[in-house]
């Protein structure tokens, strides 16, 4: 977790590509043993942000600083990082046990000490006998792992993750991602990794940093930053959110296109304008009850996702908006409970609504 | 069986002819007995026999082999660097032109490029007396100078088409630049080295143009003393030398070929 000394931090840094800012100021800690991820679209900064870390680009401006130390200008083959590279860059004119032996080759190690840490190595991820083979023979899977076993046979400080599952197949990448952390926990080394999937994100990381254009907007638990976004972007890019603009009035926020003002948890002072968040999850859909009172509002089914275990609901409240629902398929219907066009009343308790300024 | 339209294989065929029948007359009269070259007198490989035998070409041979190889191996190493320069270094001050001149000898004129570098041989030596006369060091130039730029395509080529992050990773894992090109770089580029390396050998090998202008007295190679000869009416014996080059050539080619579509290949 986010205890202990940090073992990266990054002071003021920058980087510009010409007259674009890739990286716009960003300070961050990583404590030591975190999973830590930087999440964002394409374009954010976040593999910008990686390959400096790695020495692989040099910032325009700013400190980075690993362990303690000034590695600013440290070049990437003196720095006590290892990059697991988004094609995995496994070098194809070796075996696979000669691409793991690598790094060790490069610090002059024994030849019995570089045996035996490889052998380890492909057994901690499980290609033991895979050794003699050349990367073009592996899955797609395998090459991952093989470009894992490079990475931590060095035992780096710091092991840098760049889209690590985005080349696998789908049913591949969930059983990868418990597999990483799990390997991850048993070596104890910080993983920094860079994705732009927010459910890889949440599901591996003891932290996430949200990026968008070079910036850092919000660094949280997963459960914090879903729950508690920080800003619209935020709240927008992780998960599904519906968004309610309007302005303080009394009690409650007047919404333009809703008849009742939505009820808060906390009074703002009147006029100030905000918008309200609330999950699609944390939102009841009943077919009964009155359309009447705060926060609750009667509409129309509009559209129905049918996912298996969740179904997700677009129902149309007022005359332009679409309030996203999902709930759980608890029970063994043969009999969807909610059809198209059937009149629902949608209602959230106050606590479950996030006020984004 | 569907028909098959009659007029494609003849077109084919006739294209073929057209390419290399008289490649094929040539090599069939190599085998002719007839001192005449175009009367068959029958099967002999006597001109075989002569050729092994007269000093003239075989001297000829030799210096082209030497020029042929030393030039080749120049313009690797210039035109290797050359591609990694305009590839691997970014957008330095200059590389638009850099690039040109690299490719320019690939359009240039021979003959231009062949008075041209008479020209610079005869005044360096007039201003520092050095190249001293003509003769193999002057061919050598001249030839890496019409080789570098193929050799600069070939491998530019092949390096730009190279995951840049298998570099990187080399570098990540702790091996400087140095090594990384040696050790990384140089293998996977390996194919395009030598098909780099061979396609400069051949154009050595059988330039006559910029060699005229280049060489000197007692250093003349294969492909002039060939022309020199046939001036002084055509013996069957050049028959027989025509042929070897052109097998010579061919698995020359071949080579180069194999060597650069495996490697192809090998990268997925």
């Amino acid at each position: 977790m986010s205890t202990g000394a940090p073992v990266i931090r990054f002071e003021g840094i920058r980087k510009s590509f010409g007259p674009v800012d890739a990286v716009a100021g960003v300070d961050l800690d990583i404590a030591e043993g975190e999973f830590f991820s930087l999440l964002g679209p394409s374009g954010c900064g976040k593999t910008t942000l990686l390959r400096m870390l790695a020495g692989l680009e040099d910032p325009s401006a700013g400190r980075i600083r690993i362990g303690g130390n000034d590695v600013t200008d440290v070049p990437p083959f003196a720095r006590p990082v290892n990059m697991m590279f988004q094609s995995y860059a496994l070098f194809p004119h070796m075996s696979v046990a000669d691409n793991v032996a690598f790094g060790l080759k490069q610090e002059g190690r024994p030849s019995a000490e570089i045996k035996t840490r490889v052998a380890e190595m492909l057994d901690l991820v499980q290609l033991g006998e895979f050794g003699k083979r050349r990367p073009h023979q592996l899955s797609g899977g395998q090459r991952q792992r093989v470009a894992l076993a490079r990475c931590l046979v060095k035992h780096p400080r710091v092991v840098l993750l760049d889209e690590p599952l985005a080349a696998l197949d789908r049913k591949l990448r969930e059983q990868t991602q418990f597999e990483l952390v799990r390997i991850q926990k048993q070596v104890g080394i910080t993983f920094v990794m860079v994705t732009h999937d927010q459910e890889e994100a949440m599901a591996m990381s003891t932290r996430i940093a949200v990026m968008n254009k070079g910036r850092v907007l919000q660094v949280g638990r997963p459960h914090d930053i879903y729950e508690y976004p920080a800003n619209r972007f935020v709240a927008d890019f992780i998960g599904e959110a519906n968004m309610f603009e309007g302005v303080a009035e009394g009690e409650g926020l007047r919404v333009a296109d809703l008849e009742c003002p939505l009820a808060l948890e906390k009074p703002l002072a009147a006029g100030t304008s905000v918008v309200v968040m609330v999950r699609p999850e944390k939102i009841a859909m009943s077919r009964d009850g009155d359309g009447a009172g705060a926060n609750r509002f009667a509409g129309e089914v509009a559209e129905i996702g049918y996912h298996g275990g969740v179904s997700s609901y677009r129902v149309r409240v007022g005359a332009e908006r679409l309030v996203r629902v999902t709930s759980a398929n608890r029970r063994h219907h043969t009999e969807p409970a909610v059809e198209r066009g059937d009149r629902v009343v949608l209602s959230w308790h106050p606590a479950n609504a996030v006020v984004l300024p | 069986m569907t028909r098959r339209p009659l007029l494609l294989p003849v077109l084919l065929n006739l294209g073929y002819a057209f390419l290399y029948l008289p490649i094929a007359v040539l090599v069939v009269y190599s085998f002719n007995a007839s001192r005449l070259v175009t009367v068959w007198g029958g099967f002999s490989t006597k001109w075989y026999a002569q050729l092994a035998h007269d000093e003239r070409f075989l001297d000829a041979a030799w210096l082209s082999l030497r020029v042929a190889v030393t030039s080749a191996t120049g313009a690797l190493v210039i035109g290797t660097l050359a591609a990694v320069v305009l590839v691997r270094f970014g957008a330095f001050r200059g590389r638009g032109l850099f690039s040109a001149l690299v490719a320019a000898p690939l359009v240039m004129p021979e003959v231009i490029m062949g008075l041209a570098l008479l020209l610079t041989f005869v005044a360096l030596e007039q201003i520092l007396g050095w190249p001293h006369g003509r003769g193999f060091l002057t061919l050598v130039i001249a030839h890496v100078t019409l080789c570098t730029a193929f050799v600069a395509v070939v491998v530019r080529s092949r390096l730009s088409q190279m995951d840049r992050s298998l570099e990187e990773a080399a570098l990540d894992l702790g091996a400087r630049p140095a090594k990384v090109f040696a050790v990384i770089t140089l293998p996977l580029i390996a194919p395009a080295l030598a098909g780099g390396w061979l396609l400069a050998f051949t154009l050595s090998l059988d330039d006559v143009v910029v060699s005229q202008f280049v060489t000197g007295p007692g250093t003349t190679t294969l492909p002039i003393e060939v022309f020199s000869s046939i001036r002084l009416g055509v013996s069957p014996e050049i028959n027989a030398l025509g042929s070897l080059i052109v097998a010579a050539v061919s698995v020359v080619i071949l080579t180069a070929s194999w060597l650069l579509t495996r490697g192809e290949a090998e990268r997925d």
